[in-house]
């Protein structure tokens, strides 16, 4: 039979936790020593401790981290709510369980009761008029809008048709589908932007709209004297530059960034985020035109901005840029940094291709095939074997 | 020829100086802690939702209150553990809310709440006590299993953990006495089977 436990125990903790002095500690552990108990006690704790650590790893991949820094990144800089958790499934449940009670209830009164005896469904001060007069409850709104800090805007709605208007800062609106008898306007300085049913941010800077992005479905835009643009899901429209003084254009050779060094005037939080998102497809639309050299520049600077969903892929993107402007040594030497930077990124084999493909060049088939060397199986794969050009054939 | 210097911004900035970054809402320093800490929490919070429902909406949140309550970091305690302690203590208050609701769905009617049974494909050599422990901790109250993770698993130490759930430091001791009794039992009864 097992006898009571130690009164001591309590003191295992302590002293692990460095919580005894150092006179207690000596003396703990001199009855550590001769007292079977504690000594078990301490042996099941640490079993206990070593067998909880190696219990499976359950974080989540780096696809998911990322999508969440994409969101997180995005709702703080537009000032939205945290996340509201999901109980829809919950509510549903509870609902049809309400309804089926109910309807249970109904159906036993309504079986009892006489059909004569049912109420007419219209008062009769009402019976004159039409029914959504006399009825008309207030709207609900059709939209959810979440607005920077400064930003300044108000909502409406009447007779089917919901305005917003935005005079300053960004909002992100989310609309849900509308019928075909409603109308959801978003109403800026220099024009109007009209939905079905979408989810969309649209910045206005000093009196002027100067972006809409779109996340999902379909907004029109017309913005001052221009011809109505529709924007479809990641379409992004940003407002053409003011014409620039000749020392500006020179000055902003490389996309501008935020510096957070330097005293920012008084917009809302929303406009770095936003920036980055136009900086990169600004970048990406370098690239397509083969404006390498400064496809290269912007990317270096988004992939300098740790803040930006989109520093790891502007990373590699730089070293592509360089690429492909025949900048090979470059090219590797950014592929390399990117490859430090982000050992798990999506674009390690590319990235690893590029450094190969340089060092090949170069002659140092070492370090090409090191490089290569995860993807070096039983049959390298033809862009493996392209990167090792002659070192593919070198001992 | 440009030059590309490639030391992003944040990476070698100290901790406590990204959260008053934060306090003041850079989003750079928001971003930088989030990459080096977002993975911990989330492993925090699934260890604390065994069914791992809403887990990176509490990180989401976690990281969307860091602005508010940033101030509040006094640079004591690893910032690494207070995160961890953040997004245990939001999974508690949405575990104990969804809680409630389940519990008033059952009171409406009988809901069978299935949870996933434990992974059957589980390569280690000590598989079987890792599925005991894991099933019994799935079973200890949350309480005493937020304690225990936040210690055992994350290793926050007794204050940090006390400081993170909001409850006295005996509480905490006291609490990861009894979750370490029923997980030795759970393991002592799996081995005995």
């Amino acid at each position: 039979m097992k006898g009571a436990p130690c009164p001591r125990r309590w003191e295992i903790d302590a002293h692990r936790e460095g919580r005894l002095g150092a006179k207690a500690v000596e003396d703990f552990r001199r009855h550590v020593r001769a007292c079977a108990d504690c000594r078990t006690q301490i042996g099941e704790d640490e079993a206990l401790r070593q067998l909880a650590r190696s219990l499976p790893d359950r974080a989540p991949e780096e696809l998911p981290l990322r999508r969440l820094k994409a969101r997180l990144l995005r709702d703080a800089a537009l000032g939205a709510p945290a996340a509201v958790f999901d109980r829809r499934p919950m509510m549903a449940a509870a609902a049809v369980l309400a309804v089926a009670v109910g309807l249970t209830a109904w159906l036993l009164v309504a079986a009892r009761t006489p059909p004569r005896a049912m109420a007419p469904r219209l008062a009769p001060a009402a019976a004159g008029r039409s029914l959504p007069e006399a009825t008309a409850p207030p709207e609900a709104l059709a939209g959810t809008v979440f607005a920077s800090p400064l930003a300044r805007w108000s909502q409406t709605r009447g007779q089917g048709i919901e305005r917003v208007k935005l005079d300053e800062g960004t909002i992100r609106v989310h609309v849900r589908h509308q019928s075909s008898s409603e109308r959801f306007l978003v109403f800026v300085p220099d024009g109007e932007i009209e939905v079905r049913g979408t989810t969309f941010d649209v910045t206005v800077e000093h009196g002027a709209t100067s972006r809409v992005h779109v996340d999902e479905g379909v907004v029109e835009l017309r913005v001052g004297d221009r011809a109505t643009v529709r924007l479809a899901a990641d379409e992004t429209w940003i407002a053409p530059p003011l014409l620039p003084s000749a020392s500006a254009t020179r000055k902003t050779s490389r996309p501008p960034r935020p510096d957070v060094t330097a005293p920012r005037p008084p917009a809302p939080p929303a406009m770095p985020a936003v920036d980055r998102d136009a900086d990169y497809a600004s970048a990406i639309e370098k690239l397509r035109k083969g404006e390498y050299d400064e496809a290269a520049a912007a990317f270096h600077a988004l992939a300098e901005a740790s803040s930006s969903p989109w520093a790891d892929d502007a990373s590699f993107l730089e070293a592509v840029a360089l690429s492909r402007a025949g900048r090979t040594d470059a090219a590797a030497l950014v592929a390399e940094r990117h490859l430090a930077s982000f050992p798990a990124s999506f674009h390690r084999k590319d990235a690893s291709i590029l450094v190969a493909r340089a060092a090949s060049r170069r002659g140092d088939c070492a370090k090409a095939r090191t490089t290569m060397a995860p993807w070096m199986g039983a049959s390298l794969e033809a862009n493996v074997r392209t990167a090792l050009g002659p070192c593919d054939a070198s001992p | 020829m440009t030059a590309y210097p490639h030391a992003v911004r944040g990476r070698s900035t100290p901790d406590p100086e990204l959260v008053l970054g934060v306090a003041s809402g850079d989003l750079d320093a928001l971003g930088e802690l989030y990459t080096r800490y977002a993975r911990d929490v989330w492993r925090a919070v699934l260890r604390v939702l065994p069914d791992g429902a809403h887990a990176e909406d509490i990180v989401h949140t976690t990281f969307m209150k860091l602005p508010e309550i940033a101030p509040s970091y006094d640079g004591r305690a690893r910032c690494r553990n207070w995160l961890c302690g953040i997004g245990v203590r939001l999974a508690l208050r949405h575990r104990r809310g969804s809680g409630r609701f389940r519990r008033m769905l059952q009171a409406f009617a009988d809901v069978v709440v299935v949870r996933p049974s434990a992974d059957p494909e589980r390569k280690a050599s000590n598989a079987q006590e890792l599925a005991v422990l894991e099933r019994a901790l799935a079973k200890l109250g949350e309480k005493k299993r937020a304690v225990f993770v936040l210690v055992e698993l994350e290793q926050l130490s007794t204050e940090e953990a006390a400081k993170a759930l909001e409850i006295p430091p005996a509480t905490v001791r006291t609490r990861l006495f009894h979750a370490r009794q029923e997980l030795q039992e759970a393991l002592r009864k799996g081995a005995a089977k």
